[in-house]
């Protein structure tokens, strides 16, 4: 895969910088991402890749540097950012965490349904439609009516893809989507995933699943120490790297003693 | 012999107190636990302030405070509503505690998911977090209830002729204390079983909740 030059750009994040009690998280990190582009995220742990990602739907709020969606600016560091503007930016940016983070007290479908019926104000039926839809989507058509203490690790991260899906975002973020789930679990996730990313979704990914960023990801950024080392394609990133510091995470990751 | 009717009538104060206590803690705790859940640290020094004087002084000091000390305004000379400001005032601590504890019992992912997909803090607490938090709350705040039902008896400090006032002024009278005060310990004890029950009820809700059986 190729980075899709002939679309524009969904996100672009500029540099973005973080700090958490004086302790420099990210020190200044740019990305693009283009429209149907698949980006993973890889690096070690405590790299800043997952504030990062957080950082662009403002689940953290960054210290300094921009967003822009479709080329509209709807984050500043250096200006007041107002709840409802926060808001707006996150129901066009879906995210899907390592922990799920579903609505414990409600159902599969209700999980779906829920703020598509708060956030965009679609009725009752209406909503509950492109819940059903999503759901099967995820392949849990038979699952729709059970709480998330009733399912799998990997049937709740389907459920979450669903929940971010029905919302119709511009661009969905993951933040290492499956380390929280059990090996065999995994695969069910991971192929859901790859189906978004062949139907064209724009997917920013933090992930450990090398061999998975190597099939679904257009390019990969290495980030490391709070800055982003390299970014390139695939075969580039992981194949021969272009840095003994990311060879050196590849070939560890990768299980390669 | 106990008057029967004397009892009823200080059990109507009883309640009263309870109840008008209770309710004025419900609406004092509600800021309390705001405060002490601010990110802002003046915020939460503020909040713990409130919690440490209200639980720090004695309930009956309380009363005496606010029923001779304050007695500028409307709340001194009648002990009833004294002993409501001041029993609501020490149990509003214990309230906000439970409030606080039923909000931490809820996991941070909870309000991340909610945010995730734009939703508002009302929407937000409304229909994900107070749903999770609420049993846990009251489940304490059934226990705490049953503190205050039987700190009302400490009005009778101020004249609130509640039914202590009136088993104390029965027992003056020639009464036996010990049937008296074994009267009105009944009472007592037989207005905390629902709550107890109700707060049993609750408990064994939330620990279903949290350990997995849909509810």
């Amino acid at each position: 895969m190729t980075v899709p030059t002939h679309s524009g750009i969904a996100l672009s994040a500029r540099e973005i910088h973080k700090s958490f009690g004086g302790k420099e998280v990210l020190k200044g990190i740019s990305a693009d991402v283009h429209k149907g582009e698949h980006i993973a995220i890889i690096g070690p742990s405590g790299s800043g890749k997952s504030t990062f990602i957080r950082c662009l739907n403002l689940l953290e709020l960054p210290d300094a540097g921009t967003l822009d969606l479709q080329g509209e600016r709807v984050f500043d560091a250096d200006r007041r950012t107002s709840a409802s503007s926060v808001r707006a930016l996150r129901r066009r940016v879906g995210m899907v965490f390592q922990s799920f983070n579903l609505f414990a007290t409600h159902t599969a479908l209700e999980n779906v349904a829920l703020a598509q019926k708060l956030v965009l104000g679609r009725d009752k039926n209406a909503a509950r439609k492109r819940a059903e839809e999503q759901l099967e989507r995820v392949g849990l058509q038979d699952h729709m009516q059970k709480h998330p203490s009733q399912l799998s690790g990997g049937q709740q991260q389907r459920v979450a893809i669903a929940r971010s899906l029905a919302m119709d975002p511009e661009v969905i973020l993951f933040d290492e989507p499956t380390s929280a789930i059990d090996p065999e679990m995994r695969v069910e996730v991971l192929k859901v995933m790859k189906e978004l990313a062949e139907a064209g979704m724009t997917m920013l990914m933090v992930t450990h699943e090398i061999q998975f960023a190597q099939q679904a990801a257009d390019r990969v950024m290495f980030i490391a120490d709070g800055e982003a080392l390299a970014t390139g394609t695939p075969q580039e990133m992981l194949v021969d790297p272009p840095h003994e510091r990311i060879h050196r995470f590849v070939k560890a990751v990768s299980g390669v003693v | 012999m106990l008057d029967s009717s004397y009892v009823i009538e200080g059990l109507m104060i009883t309640l009263q107190i309870w109840v008008g206590a209770f309710l004025l803690s419900v609406i004092l705790a509600v800021p309390v636990a705001i405060l002490r859940r601010s990110d802002n640290l003046l915020l939460r020094f503020i909040g713990g302030i409130w919690a440490w004087i209200a639980r720090g002084i004695p309930p009956v000091a309380w009363l005496i405070i606010i029923y001779f000390g304050l007695s500028l305004g409307i709340i001194s000379e009648v002990p009833v509503y004294a002993a409501i400001v001041g029993l609501g005032v020490v149990n509003s601590a214990y309230i906000g505690d439970s409030i606080r504890a039923g909000l931490d019992a809820v996991p941070t992912g909870q309000w991340e998911g909610a945010a995730s997909v734009g939703m508002n803090l009302r929407d937000t607490l409304f229909r994900v977090i107070l749903p999770q938090a609420l049993p846990v709350m009251l489940a304490s705040t059934a226990a705490y209830s049953i503190t205050l039902l039987k700190n009302t008896a400490i009005a009778s400090i101020i004249g609130a002729n509640e039914m202590v006032f009136y088993a104390y002024n029965a027992s003056q009278v020639g009464v036996n204390p010990l049937v008296a005060f074994l009267t009105i310990g009944i009472v007592y004890l037989l207005f905390t079983i629902p709550v107890g029950l109700f707060a049993r009820w609750l408990d064994a809700r939330v620990m279903r909740s949290t350990t997995g059986v849909a509810s």
